[in-house]
């Protein structure tokens, strides 16, 4: 076990190197001279050239890449183009306002899926169980930033219960979690669906129907506790997505979260913070899926296979037919 | 025993009789089997029909030029003369969103067939071949998935510019490792079987293994993927357009539609309404014709 848990933290180096490497490819190809960039079009061009040697752009990009590396390794993400602050400061806070969002959209996305697909899978192949199928493949089908709209619309604009933009108040966080919440429901109820529907046709369903239990006590304490396991495994993946999600609806939003950030730096070629806001949420997600994977196998040791060994080896032929 | 002449058996004798040749029964005509007795399916599949037919047809159903500007009618609310209205140039919206369906269903092809030549191809390598291949092919896309797919086609866009090459470089970018993923796994699932080992063992070579032997009979899912990925990179595009770092105007696509009119919500909600509608239809039918393909193609999954 302890052996897994570092060769996956070791797996964060090259996804580090990678996700990096990735970023400096597009930074050297982009058009446009940072340095002047940073001094305005007044500048000189001798400020500017002074501005380049001091941002170490005129060093070959290998040379400017180990360096980035040998600093992100000391917790040093670069500064900011616009504001000359470490990324890292800027962004550890914004950080935070993410994680309540995306935590709360989980939560939300989560709730709602699992509902929906317990009850098409307990009225499977009826009108219910369509009715929970169109509804989820709506809110896939709708962008997050049109649900963000009418929901504006009907609860800020025409009602004036919630605010439109800003966190400011507490209020101001519900209208994200629930757009982004929204987006993640289908995908919740089609694993929660099949998964209870596999369940529910195993051999001790049977029994325990055998032995006279209630169909109530079958569903939760049989069925549900067992089905919850894939649903729950992709949680890890869901995350991710949220994640993008909520860069688009943070600028819809006006939420100063890591998603925001990334986005105005875009606009901005404010490539340190980019990159940096990349690496980040490279790193977390890395940890979030290891934490999310070690403690499955901690609440069920027979997905300890499963886990461990699928995940770094490619499957041998027998296993790929059975 | 007399055979039996009840109603019944005359009429399927009869419908017998009418059939020329023996039935058909190959897996393709067997899935569009499932796939026809599916009601959802076929209206998403409807929809789709419409929708392309709009995309073909757009300069003679829009009434107006997409880009005509015409100062005297400038956000007008829908009419006779302007179905959706106009915007704050005075274009008319119905056209734009009927030139719309051109753009984006073009794009969100160009897209996923690009997607499907770079990561699938991946993934059917290292499906195939497995081991080394596989596990370093398979490395360097969790690499890419380590940047949520969205954040990286922004990044691509920004480097690249806005338009639509650049646009359909970066989905596919950015989504090369979902298709490596799901493209392995189809190819993985027909990898073990009994009739690839008998090819291999008479020596059939290995191009033509993939070719003829496996693609043939993963195509199946593949396509599954394949509509459900015109749906994601529909909702994308649109989402990026939108916050600004994907098409530029004055391009009729959806979500700069919607770009155009987000600044009047409150006093002109049909500037954003029917082109948002439009995103959804197209998606929810893309949606549909998928679920119903994935019934069709793999019962199991059902």
């Amino acid at each position: 076990m302890l052996r897994y848990i570092v060769k996956r933290l070791l797996l964060l180096i090259p996804i580090i190197l990678g996700v990096s490497a990735i970023i400096f490819i597009l930074k050297t190809f982009t058009p446009g001279d940072p340095a002047r960039q940073i001094l305005g079009n007044d500048a000189t061009q001798e400020q500017v050239d002074a501005k380049r040697e001091e941002l170490g752009l005129n060093d070959p990009v290998i040379v400017q890449y180990v360096r980035y590396i040998g600093g992100v390794v000391r917790g040093d993400f670069g500064e900011s183009y616009r504001t000359g602050e470490p990324v890292l400061s800027e962004i550890v806070p914004r950080l935070a306002t993410s994680a309540k969002i995306t935590l709360g959209a989980v939560a939300i996305g989560a709730v709602l899926g699992i509902l929906l697909g317990i009850l098409s899978a307990l009225k499977k192949y009826t009108w219910v169980d369509s009715l929970v199928l169109v509804i989820s493949m709506f809110f896939q089908s709708v962008p997050e930033f049109v649900v963000a709209l009418v929901l504006i619309m009907i609860f800020s604009v025409k009602l004036h219960l919630l605010p439109a933009t800003g966190i400011e108040t507490v209020k101001g966080y519900i209208l994200p979690m629930v757009c982004v919440g929204l987006s993640s429901v289908a995908s919740y109820t089609r694993i929660t669906r099949s998964s209870m529907l596999e369940v529910l046709s195993e051999d001790y369903i049977r029994t325990a129907r055998a032995k006279g239990q209630t169909e109530g006590n079958i569903t939760y304490h049989h069925a549900l506790r067992n089905a919850m396991i894939p649903v729950a495994q992709s949680i890890g993946t869901n995350l991710g997505n949220a994640i993008g999600g909520g860069m688009v609806l943070e600028t819809v939003f006006g939420v100063p979260g890591v998603g925001k950030y990334i986005v105005d730096s875009i606009t901005q070629r404010n490539y340190p913070s980019v990159l940096g806001g990349a690496l980040i949420i490279a790193i977390v997600l890395t940890i979030i899926n290891l934490v999310v994977d070690i403690s499955f196998v901690l609440i069920d040791p027979r997905l300890k296979t499963t886990i461990i060994s699928g995940g770094s080896k490619a499957p041998k032929k027998a296993k790929a037919a059975a | 025993m007399a055979k039996m002449h009840t109603p019944a058996m005359e009429r399927i004798e009869k419908k017998n009789a009418r059939r020329k040749k023996p039935v058909q029964s190959t897996p393709a005509y067997e899935s569009w089997k499932r796939f026809k007795r599916n009601p959802t399916a076929l209206i998403g599949l409807a929809v789709v029909i419409i929708l392309i037919l709009i995309a073909i047809f757009a300069p003679l159903i829009a009434p107006y030029d997409y880009q005509a500007q015409d100062y005297l009618s400038m956000m007008q609310k829908p009419s006779a003369a302007h179905l959706f209205g106009t915007d704050t140039f005075g274009r008319d919206i119905f056209s734009r969103c009927i030139y719309g369906t051109r753009y984006s269903l073009l794009i969100a092809l160009f897209c996923t067939i690009a997607a499907f030549f770079s990561g699938g191809l991946l993934g059917i390598i290292a499906g195939y071949f497995g081991g080394k291949v596989d596990t370093i092919i398979m490395r360097i896309m969790d690499i890419f998935q380590a940047i949520p797919m969205i954040m990286m086609a922004m990044c691509i866009v920004a480097v690249l510019g806005n338009g639509i090459p650049q646009l359909v470089a970066a989905i596919m970018f950015a989504s090369m490792p979902t298709m490596a993923r799901n493209n392995r796994a189809a190819i993985l699932r027909v990898r073990g079987a009994d009739y690839i080992e008998s090819s291999e063992a008479i020596g059939v070579g290995q191009f033509k293994m993939i070719i003829k032997h496996m693609i043939p009979n993963a195509i199946g899912i593949m396509i599954i993927y394949f509509v459900g990925f015109l749906a994601v990179s529909i909702l994308m595009m649109s989402s990026m357009s939108y916050i600004g770092v994907g098409l530029a105007a004055p391009t009729p696509e959806w979500g700069l539609i919607l770009n155009d009119g987000k600044a009047y919500l409150t006093n002109a909600p049909y500037m954003t309404l029917f082109p948002a509608m439009m995103i959804m239809i197209t998606c929810f039918a893309f949606n549909l014709m998928g679920d119903g393909l994935r019934d069709a193609f793999d019962p199991r999954l059902k």
